[in-house]
């Protein structure tokens, strides 16, 4: 495809092994490299191997970390009785973006997924029940996503949690900012209608 | 399954168009109209266009969003179960409205209260079987074709059903079946499925009627089913609910 030019096709393969990319942004992609000053690639190149070199996921959280453990374990000024689970490292960001929650993490490494092949084996159920043992978390609060895999794992993770002593809770569903009634699916309506408060 | 930034990949069946892979845009943002009118195992109303690989959804209204299945472990353990069986014996874009109308009106037991989850379950692999041409024989015995009597007889996955005690000495794969499985799986086989009406049966018979019917299934589908290791963590962890 690019004659003899080995390292270009070695680059646009690679690339196109990235989520989200097929081999035409692959190749966009590698040929826009060319085109600009070295640098980028370099600094590019760099950033990639000392992500891959300095981040590992914490061993208390499995959050992403430069330092084990992670800067929100270590903390502590935040709420160490407030436990919030998700499903992605993403999902810490998001809710860390909000600046409404001051509690820990533990992240799951993904959903269960009963067609995929995800099981309870495959996320970290096991070392957050273990952090439940020195009895310092008051409260479970489950945020996984709200579709039918999150709702699953949360179903399950709560099974789990009933020989503890911990409040268990599950973030809030309703409508989202910006939203129209018009368009929301009953589901999402019918939970808003039903979790309403007082104003 | 998750595809680009925000889309998702999605499997539907159709009572017209038969099992399509079409792509929902921007779906997986909090904002998206569309959202909560794709979600897994909803009966929903799509309009699509042509894409050039993929047809794309370019409308989505609930019909029937089954929300108590997804309250229940156990319940959704075996939604999942009944779409990969749906996905793995209907081929892409073959319609097949029978098994349609099965698997929504198992979806509407599922959801519901009066039926077992495993029995509702049970029933529907029977009628797939049977629509896919897998039906297994659970009268006669499918070496010596004498019929089958009460007693200790047994199911070969390979010869596709029942097997008297005699050929069961020499029927490859054979396993035990007892008499009051095979009196369910031959109820469940009989009756119309608008006709099923429950039956109070034992944990012990719809357990070792998993089994069998598991065996068959994925001797059929030549892969083992995820779903139902799912199904078993999921009753053990909630056993009131299987």
């Amino acid at each position: 495809m690019y004659g003899n030019i080995e390292p270009v096709a070695r680059l646009v393969h690679a690339l196109a092994r990235l989520p989200g990319i097929g081999p035409k942004t692959a190749q966009r992609l590698a040929f826009f490299l060319l085109r600009q000053p070295l640098e980028l690639s370099q600094e590019l190149a760099e950033a990639v191997l000392s992500m891959r070199e300095t981040v590992a996921f914490c061993s208390t959280c499995f959050h992403i970390t430069a330092e084990d453990p992670c800067q929100i374990c270590r903390d502590p000024r935040r709420d160490q009785s407030l436990l919030c689970v998700v499903e992605e490292p993403l999902d810490v960001l998001a809710f860390e973006r909000t600046r409404r929650y001051r509690g820990l993490y533990h992240v799951l490494h993904g959903a269960l997924s009963p067609v995929e092949g995800i099981g309870p084996d495959d996320l970290k159920i096991g070392p957050m029940l273990g952090r439940l043992g020195s009895g310092a978390i008051q409260e479970v609060i489950l945020a996984t996503n709200p579709n039918i895999e999150g709702d699953t794992t949360a179903q399950y993770l709560m099974q789990r949690l009933k020989p503890y002593n911990v409040r268990v809770t599950q973030i809030a569903r309703g409508l989202p900012v910006g939203g129209d009634l018009e368009y929301a699916d009953e589901v999402t309506l019918g939970q808003a209608m039903e979790n309403r408060r007082d104003l | 399954m998750d595809f680009g930034e925000a889309d998702r990949l999605l499997t539907v069946l159709s009572p017209s168009l038969g099992k399509l892979r079409v792509l929902a845009k921007g779906v997986r943002r909090p904002s998206s109209h569309m959202a909560g009118h794709v979600e897994l195992f909803a009966h929903t109303h799509l309009q699509l266009a042509r894409g050039r690989d993929l047809d794309i959804v370019t409308q989505a209204s609930t019909i029937e969003p089954f929300r108590t299945l997804r309250e229940n472990m156990v319940k959704v353990a075996h939604a999942f179960h009944l779409a990969e069986l749906c996905d793995g014996f209907l081929q892409d874009a073959d319609p097949h409205p029978a098994v349609f109308g099965l698997l929504l009106s198992t979806l509407h037991r599922l959801a519901g209260d009066d039926y077992r989850a495993s029995f509702a379950a049970r029933a529907f692999e029977l009628h797939l079987l049977r629509e896919v041409g897998y039906r297994p024989d659970l009268t006669t015995c499918l070496r010596c074709q004498s019929r089958i009597e009460p007693g200790a007889n047994s199911y070969s996955v390979s010869l596709g059903g029942t097997v008297c005690p005699q050929c069961a000495l020499t029927a490859p794969d054979a396993g035990p079946i007892s008499s009051d499985v095979l009196k369910l799986l031959r109820h469940l086989q009989r009756t119309p499925n608008d006709r099923l009406r429950p039956v109070a049966v034992s944990e012990a018979v719809l357990r070792e009627a998993e089994r069998v019917m598991r065996r068959h299934l994925e001797f059929a589908l030549e892969r083992r089913l995820q779903a139902s290791d799912f199904v078993r963590q999921a009753t053990e962890a909630m056993p009131a609910a299987g």
